[in-house]
């Protein structure tokens, strides 16, 4: 064994031979080790993957499709969850005002929860990442124009922004062309109340990396600025990205439910969790709480855990924080 | 300066700070690692002891030990400390907290961020000695003015009223120094106390240090990787090689007669300063990977072949004439509030075909930027740039630019920033080859590559891992296999071992200068450290403020400085006293 | 420091004007302004009147001007949907959001700013890590889920406070304040923890991350190696040397307060600003959202410039330029 303190920088025993593989490299990496080390982290990353799976593959493990009319039995209508006196098996969370059965509603409506979700982070990650690229690789006006704007939008809520925007698209197209565009407008309006995030942080370290000695070799070697950008400084900048990307995550699915609560995110004919909560919550004052609480529920569970898989992540990439 | 030995120590023979079988383990979770293994040190009243070693070696964790500071999960295993004969260790933190700085007082390395930013540098000293002394807040502040006096800070009155960021980096470890003075610890541990100083600067704060420790009588241990620093101000040194004390002396009998193959290795290591030898004698007992390496025959190989550059007059082969950079200090709307500093001040120099051209000077002289202005980094705001006869500072095409590019390389003073850590060694050294399209095919690249990391003595297996796995000496190794993949004839090394440690270093250098000798290479060597200015170059340039002060042959300008402020950075460069010649060390003839 | 202040200043009126522009557009081109006006029985003369009027026959830039003058006299014209002036609405609504915010502002940072400090300082306690789990559940929780789990818990289950509106208000000089009536006290306090609980769970992650980072650094290390007392290092230096980037970022989560604010009411009907704007976008009512949204860019201006001002305050290395040399 070798001696060597952690707190100097290794000289020496680093360059030992490692198991070859992508498996054995895995398991030897930190960040593997950190994983599996701590249960609530698996646990979460099991719950989300769970969550997604079943909400994409909605069609095929809902007992029932409640946009299918033929499916629904108004007898059956506002029945208490199984365990509550009055429920039937046959809906284990109970049943809405129109007879469809909670569960079901839940799974459809988290499958466009997450869609909304995965498609502004999405659309947020790459606006945010090309113009922080260039505002941090380019400098002078460029950068001071962009990072102008970012911090003004960012002295602003995301879900202000969000509203103005599905405001604005209201006006033009009035309510009812509105309507048709909605998803779009929603993740339009969701992904430009969060680029800034990213543009960032992919600035502040494209400005490190920048300064660092393997880009000035790059140049040196008479590579071109945008190789440099997207083959050297990319993959070192990511780490950040991807820790921003998991809890932007869980915040677009609240803000998406939010704006859905409020009445002004996805039409009400394909209700997500927010549109759930928001028609059950008339219902809260008469009892029927299940309409609201179980959809909540879901909500809740789907983005602690992805809360938690994005705290463990920022730890986990940056070592110096345990 | 090792032999003016303070009476002192003669005469309190008990060792104020006494370290028995101290060990220092740091569980992991792959396995457990001892960072100190049974280190015995003593230290008396009025004598600077030394402790010695390269990094990973275990020094600091010393210092954090006797403090009682150890980040967890470290942890003392075994071994006793003792104060005046009473054992501190293992004592609970409220005990610990009332000999820390009251007795036992620390000094970190970087004195930019040991103070804390928000409080005046007075409030700050009051604040210690309230914490140990039983005095009034007025007296405190007496006392504060009159210690930032004793360690030279001039208008002590005034600048105790002041913020850290008003001081200099030099003025700030006087003030920490003067923060470890605040309750007259019997004790001063200093961890590389000059390490993140300039030259001059570090002679300064040595200075201080030695008169400290007569004038007040205290012990102190000096935590180092620098042997000019021991030589200067021990009296005793330790040296230490992987978390084990191998030998331990005074500072003359060690620095003169080492008995430890370590210690004898590590001081033949050293650059001198006074003789210019052929090649940094052989260093056993360090790194294992350098040895043993297919090497190749570059006449004949592809490195070797097609250097067909053309011819270039004797006289030079890169010309610099009247360069200038300044940089922005201050961006104001307004001109008149706008500051600058001139990087680089209408400097000229040649660089002759085949030498070994040097460029010295303290940090801020503008040597490192003159590097990247050549090479294309930086653009100039005046003067031209010539290579084998064609003005760079005039082309225009990118192609063109490359073409010159291609022919000269650099390699940097970090090796840790300087190769992307998410590329495989094989694809950082082809990357040059493939973008200028140097070689047929992918066979003949991957051949090429694997036929560089043996040359620079890393074997062809290298190629096939990532940059973390290798050590600070094995990285820079890469970093020149990537710098030759473009077979140029043009090197610029900026500070290229600076940041390794000595035994890495002379490893490190030996290599370069064998490169420079077979590929007949033009080489720009910029470093701030004269020693191994002077066993790398043959002509030097020496820098201040942006300007050349003197441009002369090596050895004239070690034996006969012309220049004031040559000759003041000679000055100051460390010596190790009595180090007669190494065994294996056959001075050049003069 | 005149030139900072002037600096700033010269900024807020830049970010001012650029928002005036936003909302100008909203309001010229979303849709006609006229026709929102006019019933159908209008004439064509009339409107050609009213558009006279209305100075929207003039070039664009003087139209932009006269906006300007405008909404610096907070004039927004009349609410398509209220048929009432805009700023005769807003005024109405003010104090109830302003109050609300408040309030939950004052919980969120007295509540907040302490646990950050213990969950820092305890890192490994059991009572550090129930706070951090409780944040991490609050950062989860969408605020009007928050609220209604209280209105389904304190307000049907328990039936212990009213659960819309703000309850019985007191008119002072043109501001209805609920503070001074029992019934306006209740109706606070649903609404305002809903409010408070996004705020603090942030303030609380905030501060922690800071402080850790703080207590990370080589001086805090060199106060332990001086030997100095615990608490000194704990609050004089460390919580201190946090506080330098929290006020920014506590500041702008103020801010937001009182847009979270618009989620808040509409859970409980809670009669503020919030209320009126969410009403505003559903139903396009332009000029409604134009002047919400010169105000709370008003709001987030002025924050910053304080939350600079307090900076210079609290940070030495701007208020003194690095000059002497040694």
């Amino acid at each position: 064994m070798s001696a060597r303190p952690t707190p100097e920088a290794p000289e020496t025993g680093r360059a030992r031979a490692r198991p070859a593989g992508l498996l054995a490299r895995l398991d030897e990496s930190d960040l593997f080790y950190s994983f599996r080390r701590s249960p609530i982290v698996v646990a979460a990353a099991a719950i989300s993957f769970l969550m997604i799976l079943a909400a994409v593959f909605a069609p095929l493990v809902a007992p029932q499709d409640p946009f299918d009319m033929a499916q629904l039995d108004l007898l059956d209508s506002l029945l208490p969850p199984v365990w509550v006196e009055g429920g039937m098996w046959k809906y284990p969370l109970g049943t809405d005002d129109q007879g469809r059965d909670i569960f079901s509603t839940i799974l459809y409506g988290a499958r466009i929860s997450i869609l909304v979700g995965f498609a502004s982070v999405a659309f947020a990650m790459v606006l945010g990442i090309v113009l922080g690229l260039v505002a941090g690789y380019a400098g002078g006006w460029v950068d001071s124009l962009l990072m102008r704007i970012a911090d003004i939008q960012l002295s602003f809520p995301a879900i202000l922004i969000a509203l103005l925007i599905d405001g604005v698209a209201r006006g033009i197209m009035g309510n009812v062309g509105h309507e048709r565009i909605a998803f779009g407008v929603l993740i339009l309006a969701i992904g430009l109340s969060f680029w800034v995030q990213y543009a960032r942080t992919v600035r502040g370290s494209v400005l490190v990396e920048k300064g660092k000695e393997y880009v000035q070799a790059a140049q040196v070697i008479g590579l071109p600025p945008v190789l440099i950008l997207f083959r050297h400084i990319l993959p070192n900048v990511m780490g950040p990205v991807l820790v921003i990307a998991t809890i932007q995550l869980a915040l677009a699915v609240i803000t998406e439910a939010t704006l859905s609560f409020l009445g002004v995110g996805v039409p009400p004919t394909s209700p997500s969790l927010g549109t759930l909560i928001r028609i059950g919550n008339d219902y809260l004052f008469s009892g029927e709480w299940w309409i609201t609480i179980f959809p909540g529920a879901a909500l809740v569970i789907l983005v602690l855990s992805v809360n938690l898989l994005g705290d463990w992540l920022r730890d986990a990439l940056n070592p110096k924080l345990r | 300066m090792a032999q003016a030995k303070t009476s002192a120590s003669d005469a309190a023979a008990t060792p104020v700070l006494e370290v028995r079988g101290l060990t220092v383990e740091f569980p992991s979770r792959r396995g457990l690692v001892v960072a100190a293994e049974d280190v015995n040190l003593a230290v008396r009243p009025g004598e600077i002891l030394g402790v010695v070693g390269e990094s990973g070696a275990g020094k600091s964790t010393i210092g954090n030990a006797v403090m009682g500071l150890l980040e967890p999960p470290g942890r003392m295993a075994r071994g006793e400390v003792l104060l005046k004969g009473e054992r501190i260790d293992g004592r609970p933190q409220a005990q610990m907290r009332r000999i820390r700085g009251k007795r036992v007082a620390m000094i970190f390395q970087d004195p930019l961020t040991s103070l804390d930013p928000l409080q005046t540098v007075g409030a700050q000293l009051v604040e210690t000695m309230l914490t140990h002394l039983p005095i009034s807040e007025a007296e405190a502040k007496k006392r504060a003015i009159d210690l930032l006096d004793q360690v030279g800070i001039p208008d002590p009155d005034v600048r105790v009223e002041q913020y850290p960021h008003q001081f200099s980096g030099g003025m700030r470890q006087r003030v920490v120094i003067a923060l470890s003075l605040c309750a007259e610890p019997e004790v001063i541990i200093a961890d590389e106390p000059t390490t993140a100083l300039d030259v001059s600067i570090q002679a300064q704060i040595l200075e201080l240090l030695r008169r400290l420790v007569r004038d007040h009588g205290v012990g102190m241990i000096i935590i180092t990787h620098d042997m000019g620093v021991i030589a200067e101000v021990t009296d005793r040194v330790a040296v230490m090689y992987r978390g084990k004390v191998v030998e331990e002396g005074p500072t003359e009998k060690i620095l003169g007669y080492p008995d430890h193959t370590y210690t004898r290795s590590l001081i033949s290591a050293v650059p001198r300063p006074d003789v210019r030898l052929d090649r940094f004698p052989l260093v056993e007992y360090i790194e294992a990977a350098s040895t043993a390496t297919r090497k190749i025959d570059l006449r004949t190989h592809w490195l070797g072949r097609t250097r067909d550059f053309g011819t270039v007059s004797d006289r030079a082969l890169v010309e610099v004439r009247d360069l200038s950079l300044r940089f922005v200090t201050r961006r104001s709307f307004l001109e008149k509030n706008r500051r600058y500093v001139q990087a680089v001040d209408r400097v000229s120099f040649q660089v002759r075909p085949g030498e070994v051209f040097g460029l010295v000077g303290e940090s801020g002289s503008g040597k490192s930027t003159i590097a990247r202005l050549i090479t294309g980094l930086y653009r100039p705001q005046g003067g031209n740039i010539l290579f084998a006869g064609a003005d760079l500072t005039a082309l225009t095409s990118r192609r063109e630019v490359n073409r010159y590019r291609r022919q000269m390389q650099m390699i940097f003073q970090d090796p840790f920033s300087s190769l992307n850590a998410r590329f495989k060694v094989m694809d950082i050294v082809a990357e040059p080859i493939r973008f200028h399209k140097l070689a047929q095919s992918e066979a003949e690249v991957r051949g090429i590559v694997e036929d560089l990391l043996e040359h620079v003595g890393l074997g062809a297996k290298a190629a096939q891992k990532f940059p973390h796995e290798f050590s600070g000496g094995q990285r820079q190794r890469i970093s020149i296999a990537r710098a030759l993949a473009t077979r140029p004839r043009f090197l610029i090394c900026d500070e290229p071992t600076s940041a390794l440690d000595v035994s890495i270093q002379a490893q490190v250098l030996n290599l370069l200068k064998d490169l420079q000798a077979d590929l007949g290479l033009t080489m720009l060597f910029i470093s701030h450290d004269l020693p191994v200015i002077r066993q790398m170059c043959d002509r030097v340039a020496v820098m201040r403020h942006g300007r050349i002060v003197e441009v002369a042959e090596t050895e004239a300008l070690f034996e006969t400085p012309q220049h004031e402020y040559t000759r003041h950075l000679l000055h100051l460069m460390p010596r190790l006293v009595a180090a007669p010649p190494p065994p294996d060390a056959v001075p050049e003839p003069a | 420091m005149i030139w900072f202040v002037i600096k700033r200043l010269l900024q807020s009126v830049v970010v001012m004007a650029v928002v005036a522009l936003i909302a100008f557009s909203m309001f010229r081109y979303l849709g006609d302004p006229v026709n929102q006006m006019v019933g159908v029985e209008t004439s064509i003369e009339q409107r050609e009147a009213l558009r006279e009027r209305l100075g929207l026959n003039e070039p664009v830039a003087v139209q932009f001007w006269l906006f300007l003058q405008r909404a610096a006299q907070f004039e927004f014209g009349i609410s398509y949907q209220h048929r009432k002036a805009v700023s005769t609405l807003i005024a109405e609504r003010l104090p109830a959001t302003l109050e609300l915010s408040a309030v939950s502002a004052l919980m969120a940072l007295l509540v907040g700013i302490p646990m950050g400090v213990y969950t820092a300082l305890r890192r490994e306690g059991f009572l550090a890590r129930a706070f951090m789990t409780l944040s991490l559940i609050g950062v989860s929780l969408p605020t009007f889920l928050i609220g209604i789990l209280l209105i389904l818990f304190f307000g049907v289950m328990l039936q212990w406070l009213p659960t819309f509106g703000r309850g019985a208000t007191v008119d002072i000089g043109g501001w209805s304040t609920g503070f001074l009536t029992a019934d306006g006290l209740k109706a606070l306090i649903l609404p305002a923890i809903t409010l408070a609980i996004f705020q603090m769970t942030l303030i609380v992650r905030l501060i922690r991350a800071e402080m850790l980072e703080v207590l990370r650094t080589d001086y805090i290390k060199f106060c332990k190696a001086r030997g100095l007392k615990t608490r000194a290092i704990h609050f004089k230096h460390a919580l201190k040397n946090t506080l330098v980037p929290v006020i920014t970022i506590v500041g702008l989560q103020l801010g937001s307060v009182i847009a979270f604010a618009i989620i808040t009411e509409s859970v409980f009907q809670w009669p503020g600003m919030g209320l009126l704007f969410i009403q505003a976008v559903t139903e396009v009512d332009i000029p409604v959202m134009a002047a919400y949204l010169m105000l709370i860019a008003f709001v987030f201006v002025v924050i910053n410039l304080v939350v600079d001002l307090l900076y210079y305050a609290v940070d030495p290395r701007l208020r003194v330029q690095a000059g002497a040399k040694g």
